[in-house]
């Protein structure tokens, strides 16, 4: 995982809220370092957008 | 442009006189009351046509039109008349991409109009209840329409809508030509298939088309409304994959519908045995677990190593569905991925291995139990209130995604 390229992660993650989000992309950019955008696959939006 | 519904408000009758003279009016014309409403409504019609007209006009350099039809049987056929062909002639110069859903009546109209820098059309289908011929004989003028823009045209995009009881798109497709330009073909029909009665005429015309194709869009919508069983085929994606021969040279994105949902997917992993170079790929409609998804990457070597975005959709989402798609995609640089749920580990524990692959999971527990709670929660409120309403379905919108594609 720390040598994989991903860039975008698109998620569309039902019944989870905005905490419950910000967890999962703190996970994720932890193991995925050139990861720059994690987003809602329904709405398109960053979901830093969200939280911050 | 969603062409409107004017409604002019009623003019009432405001002193003895005008009553009187109305009153002797209707004495020589039972129908003069409607004709003067209608002409008041012909009025006002010319009237937004002509602000309209006049904006349009100073768009001199637009290059992307959208007329939309809400499938409201009730509307002004001036409007639709004047959207289409004058406004089209206005803007002929610099349209590049056109997006049309109209009333098929106006259909005809677009057989004069030429658009010689048109790059990008995408057209709905909407024919309601109308029989065969007159769908056949409404898009006389489309097709010529269509045909009209092949020196020009790069992409494709036919979609219909559920309601079109009788629409077979087999017949369509019969009709286009060639295409020289054409890079992008895109269809989305009800998944039953009910709008494409011999996919082969589809496949004809993608084979027709497809030295120069880069993408193919398979896509699926709501079941269809036609009744008559012989129009079916539940299989017509599969069929097209599997007759698809030769193989399209050029194929770098795909998006295919995996329907039927419990079919096995032996048409789209031989599909992409001799299209391994494609670049994107996006299995859509049904879950894969782990092994189906391993299964399709591994229809060759060079397509997991080639992919750059990939779009599923998966029942649960875990570290180790990551963590393999990372192992088999190492050029991956956008993943698009559908979840029903979370599923987590022990509390605290970590999956990362030494060599730095796995994946950090001891959040998730808490995501577990939060969502554990959550459920019971819900399954509470729904038996205590019989008319709560469950859920909504969270599928992707694929025309958004697409735009961080």
């Amino acid at each position: 995982m720390q040598n994989w390229k991903l860039q975008t992660l698109s998620l569309s993650l039902p019944n989870s809220n905005f905490s419950q989000v910000k967890t999962i992309e703190t996970d994720l950019r932890n193991s995925i370092p050139t990861l720059a955008r994690i987003t809602d696959l329904k709405t398109s939006l960053l979901y830093g957008q969200f939280i911050y | 442009m969603q062409p409107w519904l004017v409604e002019p408000r009623t003019k009432s009758p405001r002193s003895a006189t005008e009553n009187f003279f109305i009153w002797c009016s209707q004495l020589v014309d039972p129908d003069y009351t409607k004709k003067v409403a209608e002409l008041r409504l012909q009025k006002r019609l010319s009237k937004d046509i002509k602000r309209t007209s006049l904006a349009f006009k100073r768009m001199v350099h637009l290059k992307e039109y959208n007329i939309y039809w809400d499938d409201n049987p009730h509307y002004h056929p001036e409007l639709y008349r004047f959207f289409l062909g004058p406004t089209l002639d206005l803007w002929k110069d610099h349209l590049v991409k056109l997006t049309i859903k109209v009333p098929p009546v106006f259909l005809n109209s677009l057989a004069r109009v030429l658009l010689p820098k048109l790059e990008s059309l995408c057209f709905t289908f909407s024919t309601g209840n109308l029989p065969s011929s007159d769908i056949e004989n409404a898009h006389d003028g489309f097709i010529v329409f269509v045909n009209n823009t092949k020196p020009t045209l790069r992409s494709l995009s036919f979609t219909s809508t559920k309601a079109s009881e009788n629409l077979d798109m087999s017949l369509i497709f019969r009709r286009l030509g060639v295409f020289p330009n054409l890079r992008v073909i895109s269809i989305s029909i009800p998944y039953d298939g009910g709008h494409l009665s011999n996919p082969i005429n589809f496949v004809k015309f993608l084979l027709r088309n497809g030295a120069l194709l880069r993408e193919l869009n398979l896509f699926t919508n709501l079941l269809s409304l036609r009744k008559e069983a012989k129009h079916h085929d539940i299989e017509w994606i599969p069929h097209i994959l599997d007759a698809i021969r030769p193989p399209l040279p050029r194929l770098r994105r795909l998006s295919v519908a995996l329907r039927p949902i419990r079919h096995l997917l032996d048409a789209v992993i031989k599909f992409l045995a001799v299209h391994p170079e494609v670049t994107s790929l996006k299995l859509l409609d049904r879950c894969l677990t782990a092994q189906e998804l391993s299964s399709i990457l591994a229809a060759d070597s060079r397509l997991a190593q080639n992919l750059g975005l990939l779009h599923i959709k998966v029942d649960t989402l875990v570290p180790d569905l990551l963590v393999s798609i990372a192992r088999m995609c190492p050029e991956l640089e956008t993943l698009q991925l559908e979840c029903q749920r979370l599923r987590v580990y022990r509390p605290g524990v970590m999956t990362r291995n030494a060599d730095g692959t796995g994946f950090v999971v001891g959040t998730f527990s808490f995501l577990f139990l939060s969502a554990v709670f959550a459920y019971s929660f819900i399954a509470v409120r729904l038996v205590c209130s019989p008319s709560a309403t469950l859920r909504q379905p969270y599928y992707a919108k694929l025309e958004i995604a697409d735009t961080f594609a």
